[in-house]
């Protein structure tokens, strides 16, 4: 029988008379009770219940038990640190940054990364952190140089297989700031920490907006890069409108098909009165994530609006308009 | 979810089932009520427990048997109607008091229930277990938690490895 302490044989009664063991799943069905906040504290105790405590299957009950999230913040005055704060703003825990920011994240997971192109995952529950593997250092025939690439991370949960799994994008810029390449890959962060390796997704003819993406039920959406802004003021028809969107299925590691967003479809390209207004739509556009579904947010500075429109169908491209400020 | 064989079936007095402790204490008691144990459930609807024969239960003495009974007694009512969903806010109030004062007991009773609760399969009993003892662990450091839980001192090995854990995790004191 598993014993609340292990290597102590199971006969072993305290000063008090009760009998310290108890069943696994006992065991695990008490600890699970307790709030994130706890969890730490519960590590220390012994080392059995930290390897309970530490396995993914408790982890995930946990997860579907305690809904209420945590967040990490990295408050401006305190760059060294990340702060683990609940609902009612306590901070309950805080890391040491490393020198990391933070990425928007949801669930009990949360990306930080560097401009030095490293990504850690962090676990808000329990601050633990894990490095994800860097950029090859050895380049591949032909390869790009990958010293001059920018690195930019999405973290999300796939519900449907339990997976977390990091997208990172790699860009390379011109002197002039435009995007010139961009590469995709995907790391499930569930496998086997020793040889994780990024997986490279396929990649497309267009450029995505790095600091856009927004992580819905595994699928990390992008706002088109500024470049096509600037084409579109140029007057030149990208082909593409401003509030195209594109999205990764972080599950099949594919990308699904451009998703035309509610905002421009009042506007003709050909029209010259309207392209400035058109063409300022990107700059007035932010992907969210809002009850589990992508929302978009339009502000619109001429009228003092913003419009906040939820993805209610992404096959039929269906967008409802849910509040009006 | 109420079994149907219960209650009503016996010319309108309730069957009753008898079950025997580990120190061979006979307790006789609502099939209705030993029907909180999905365990006991299986036994009592192929007919077993009645007449002289008893369900032993080595694993459970009279002490603990009598307690889970009670419990099961007080609950029987509320899981006949299928999770109460009609009950009234009084009969929910007075469930609760008494759960919450059923369990104020000592740790070693508590320990024996949770045991006799998993071994029986009662679900309502185990989660209202479980509930307190994690109350019992709630805020306290992990030193005090192994003292309330009574565990044996740390080696000098274990209180290391404590110490280095808690360097790891030094916020969770602030």
């Amino acid at each position: 029988m598993a014993s609340l302490a292990p290597r102590s044989p199971p006969t072993s009664r305290t000063r008090r008379g009760s009998d310290p063991a108890l069943p696994v799943d006992l065991l695990f069905d008490v600890l699970v009770r307790l709030p994130a906040r706890e969890l730490c504290r519960l590590r220390v105790v012994c080392r059995w219940w930290r390897s309970l405590t530490c396995d993914p299957l408790f982890i995930r009950a946990h997860m579907a038990r305690h809904p209420d999230p945590l967040l990490l913040a990295n408050f401006r005055d305190d760059q060294t640190h990340i702060d683990v704060v609940d609902l009612s703003s306590n901070v309950v825990k805080r890391i040491a940054a490393d020198g990391h920011k933070l990425l928007r994240t949801r669930f009990d997971l949360a990306c930080a990364a560097t401009e030095m192109n490293s990504c850690r995952v962090l676990n808000p529950a329990t601050a633990a952190a894990f490095a994800l593997p860097g950029i090859p250092i050895v380049h591949r025939q032909g390869a790009e140089n990958y010293s001059r690439a920018y690195s930019s991370f999405a973290c999300g949960y796939i519900s449907a297989t339990g997976q977390y799994k990091v997208l990172r994008v790699l860009s390379w810029s011109r002197p002039g700031g435009f995007t010139e390449r961009q590469l995709f890959h995907v790391l499930d962060i569930d496998g086997p920490a020793d040889n994780a390796e990024w997986s490279e997704v396929e990649s497309r003819d267009v450029f995505v907006e790095i600091t856009s993406a927004v992580v819905v039920d595994g699928v990390v959406y992008f706002l088109m890069d500024i470049l096509y802004d600037f084409v579109i003021t140029a007057w030149i028809d990208p082909g593409i409108r401003p509030d195209c969107i594109f999205s990764l299925d972080l599950r099949t590691e594919e990308w699904r098909g451009d998703l035309q967003g509610p905002v421009s479809f009042d506007h003709a390209f050909d029209n010259l009165d309207d392209l400035a207004e058109y063409s300022c739509i990107w700059s007035q556009l932010t992907l969210a994530d809002l009850k589990g579904s992508l929302a978009l947010v339009n502000y619109c500075r001429k009228r003092s609006t913003m419009d906040l429109w939820l993805l209610a169908d992404f096959e039929n491209v269906l967008w409802v308009k849910q509040y009006t400020i | 979810m109420a079994a149907p064989e219960s209650g009503d079936g016996n010319n309108g007095a309730a069957r009753m089932v008898t079950l025997i402790s580990s120190d061979n204490t006979r307790f006789e008691v609502e099939a209705a009520a030993a029907s909180l144990s999905q365990t006991l459930q299986l036994t009592i609807l192929d007919g077993g427990g009645g007449g002289g024969d008893g369900i032993p239960l080595p694993n459970v003495d009279s002490a603990t048997l009598s307690k889970v009974l009670e419990y099961c007694i007080k609950h029987a009512p509320a899981a006949a109607n299928g999770g109460a969903p009609n009950a009234t806010a009084v009969d929910r109030a007075e469930l609760e008091r008494f759960d919450n004062e059923f369990v104020n007991i000592d740790q070693s009773v508590l320990y024996s229930l949770i045991m006799a609760a998993h071994n029986l399969e009662i679900e309502g009993l185990q989660s209202l277990v479980a509930k307190k003892v994690a109350d019992m662990i709630k805020g306290k450091s992990p030193m005090e938690i192994r003292r309330t839980l009574g565990f044996p001192d740390p080696t000098p090995e274990e209180q290391a490895e404590m110490n280095a854990h808690m360097l790891e995790y030094g916020w969770a004191y602030e």
